[in-house]
């Protein structure tokens, strides 16, 4: 829920409404190559996609790939130390 | 939790062993069901706030019930991520629906999806902001919405509007009460999205001027 009340986060997503959206199935279709991409090179889905957008707008599927991209962090092990 | 002793595959090798038959089948399927049961129990602790004497049986529950799906679904798989990665999607799907289900049990979503948003209602969303210009901007706009809800919506977008976005209740929950699916409620929450977009664009307000209005940077 947004800071600023649910009518204020509802009206972000109405701002974030796109003409065509993809359907959670496509969301779940689409997610484990996002969320490989993501851990590989965050740069890499920085640009607008579908994928994306329906995550702004979906709160189920934006958990399950909270939880997915945190498990592949998890798998992968903690990233390198800083140099002294 | 760590993946213990289970065997390095290529997607090609899941794929030929997961349909192979006899042993070599037992021994991917018995893999699976480890890497699914990590990633279930991974979610319910991280997101599901189930207690932990429940969490255990309800993470071998949702694995299991994990390992069916993929079983039923192993020819849709494309090869385009890790075979795991595409696997751990399914009980992490089962393991935030069942945490959703026994957060939301005993509430009762009949009365807020039975009405359309009452007067109180309206006035609790409103969050006024600290600046007098803005905050007769943002009521103005708020007015606008209001009645864009009012004009445009179906009495089932309006529900599931209100209870999506304005009580946060999981989409998985309005499915349930509804006997619907994901892919229905998310077209029926997006066309209204689409319905108030246009309204509020009607009425002057861009997207550009929502986000202005809320003070969005």
């Amino acid at each position: 829920m947004n800071a600023s009340g649910p009518l204020h986060h509802l009206l972000r997503l109405i701002a974030g409404t796109a003409e065509s959206e993809i359907s959670c199935s496509e969301c779940f279709r689409l997610l484990p190559q996002y969320a490989e991409l993501e851990l590989a090179d965050p740069s890499a889905v920085v640009a607008p996609s579908p994928l994306s957008q329906h995550l702004q707008q979906c709160g189920v599927c934006r958990e399950e790939y909270e939880v997915l991209r945190d498990l592949l962090r998890a798998d992968a092990g903690p990233p390198p130390s800083e140099p002294t | 939790m760590i993946v213990a002793a289970v065997n390095a595959r290529t997607n090609a090798e899941w794929l030929r062993a997961l349909k192979s038959g006899g042993e070599d089948q037992a021994v991917a399927l018995a893999d699976l069901r480890a890497y699914l049961l990590r990633a279930a129990t991974f979610a319910l602790e991280r997101r599901g706030g189930v207690a932990a004497p429940h969490l255990s049986q309800l993470a071998e529950d949702c694995a299991q019930e994990a390992v069916v799906a993929v079983l039923a679904h192993l020819d849709d798989f494309r090869g385009e991520s890790r075979f795991t990665t595409w696997a751990y999607v399914f009980a992490i799907n089962r393991a935030l629906m069942a945490a959703r289900r026994e957060r939301w049990q005993n509430v009762s979503l009949d009365a807020l999806l039975a009405t359309s948003p009452t007067t109180s209602d309206r006035a609790a969303a409103e969050t006024p902001a600290e600046n007098p210009e803005r905050r007769m901007l943002q009521h103005e706009l708020e007015v606008t919405l209001w009645k864009g809800m009012d004009e445009c919506l179906s009495d089932r977008q309006r529900q599931a509007i209100r209870a999506v976005v304005l009580e946060a209740v999981p989409l998985d929950e309005v499915v349930r009460h509804w006997q619907s699916n994901r892919n229905a409620v998310y077209k029926l929450l997006h066309d209204a999205r689409r319905k108030l977009r246009a309204y509020l664009e009607a009425h002057g307000y861009s997207a550009a001027e929502v986000r202005a209005v809320l003070d969005d940077r």
